[in-house]
């Protein structure tokens, strides 16, 4: 059975002949290939090297590799990642650092009618990325990515996203910044719901548009769109608050990516446990919901395992800082548990960390054969 | 003469651009007026790609 056949499987619920795993390498792939971050950060050709490195060192896993290059923080797309809204500390050649985001309040709770007023353009940073410098990334990772793209093609993987969409509360949130963002649930509460109605639907096209150009230029690349949330968690906010604020919302997202054919991969950083019954509303083996640590993931499993596929959660502590063996104790925990009749991808909780051990990426693969075979 | 163009080249930059302050302060006219016509011309190019109403109206 081909990798992608397998995760197609445990989308629909039906079950495959082992349970899939799938490290997510991004910045970790630096790591793999022995060199600082900021090397691959900074060239297409590296940051393609890295990956095919990774290829042959972690063999035998269901999903595509990705992340590395940097161009995602050059791009004017509206998206935490870009630092042509968002302050971002970006790594220089050489240097053996991750991106890190210096969270700030960009506008006041008094000027959301501002920023429906005049857009996200009228927040371009002083010291944003050069256009022609963007532009000039993309043609680069274009070319330089295809022998990753051909390796992952050969390999018959899953693609974990084509594109994505963010939720209108994680917008608010890094243009707030955290403390003003939860305050503004009770001192300006019709603010945020107004701001979330301006931006859900024109986040879903964009989304959906990149997605279908995407898939116009790899007509078999797997037809998936992340929706990637965090600040409507229960890290943050409780199920009332995310009911209010964020489930209509949320919801609406997904359905329009159920509907346009494509597979929603939800990836949720923070604790989303509390809010997991939510999501049965969604149709029945559409979404694969991919968990970080802070979910108890054998809880979900009990909430959700006959309506949703799950993806993760091995910790990225235990992955940087643990021996191999805790690694294969805690994936053979997750395949007997989560992985018990279908419906589970053995992965890293969000990505893999920086630092994690070669070796122990390595046993998270292995566990998935011996443990994993139905 | 000069003076009213530098005040209705930062009444511009603050239409267009929130830091406006910041990146109108110590600016000569000719950095103001280079400023501007660049960040117009970013504003445009980056319209033309996310043609959206949350990019700008």
């Amino acid at each position: 059975m081909l990798p992608k056949e397998r995760v197609r499987k445990v989308i629909a619920l039906s079950k495959p002949d082992k349970v899939p795993v799938a490290p997510q390498v991004n910045e970790h792939a630096a790591r793999v290939l022995g060199v600082p971050y900021g090397d691959v950060f900074n060239s297409a050709e590296l940051a393609a090297k890295a990956l095919l490195k990774c290829y042959e060192v972690y063999q035998g896993v269901d999903m595509a590799f990705g992340g590395g290059f940097g161009f995602v923080y050059y791009s004017p797309f509206a998206d935490a990642h870009s630092s042509w809204f968002y302050k971002w500390k970006l790594p220089a050649p050489g240097e053996d650092k991750v991106p890190q985001m210096l969270e700030e309040q960009i506008i006041s709770g008094d000027q959301y009618d501002l920023l429906m007023e005049k857009g996200l353009l009228h927040f371009i940073r002083p010291g944003h990325p050069e256009l022609s410098q963007f532009i000039s990334m993309l043609v680069k990772m274009a070319e330089a990515m295809k022998p990753a793209e051909q390796k992952a093609k050969e390999l018959g993987l899953f693609n974990y996203m084509l594109s994505l969409v963010n939720i209108p509360t994680d917008i608010i949130a890094n243009l707030r910044g955290l403390n003003g963002y939860l305050t503004d649930f009770y001192d300006r509460p019709e603010k945020i719901k107004e701001a979330c109605d301006w931006l859900v639907d024109d986040l879903i096209v964009m989304g959906l548009k990149l997605a279908d150009q995407v898939v116009a230029g790899k007509p078999d690349a797997s037809r998936t769109i992340l929706i990637g949330a965090n600040r409507a968690s229960a890290s943050y906010i409780s199920p009332r608050m995310f009911e209010e604020f964020a489930w209509p919302y949320f919801f609406k997202q997904v359905m329009a990516v159920i509907n346009a054919g494509y597979t929603p991969v939800i990836h949720l950083d923070g604790n989303w446990t509390p809010m997991a019954r939510y999501f049965r509303a969604f149709p029945r083996a559409r979404c694969l919901f991919h968990v970080d640590d802070q979910n108890d993931i054998f809880e979900w499993k009990k909430i959700l395992g006959d309506h949703s596929a799950l993806m993760g959660n091995v910790p990225a502590s235990v992955l940087a800082h643990g021996a191999a063996s805790e690694v294969d104790d805690y994936c053979r925990k997750l395949i007997q548990a989560v992985g018990e009749g279908g419906g589970f991808i053995l992965a890293n909780a969000c990505a893999l960390p920086y630092d994690a051990k070669v070796e122990n990426v390595q046993a998270m693969i292995r566990a998935s054969e011996k443990y994993g075979v139905y | 003469m000069a003076g009213g163009k530098k005040e209705k080249l930062i009444a511009e930059l603050e239409r267009i651009n929130f830091y406006w302050r910041e990146l109108s302060e110590g600016k000569s006219e000719a950095e103001l007026e280079k400023m501007v016509n660049e960040l117009k011309q970013a504003r445009q190019t980056i319209k033309s790609i996310f043609p959206y109403r949350i990019m700008s109206q």
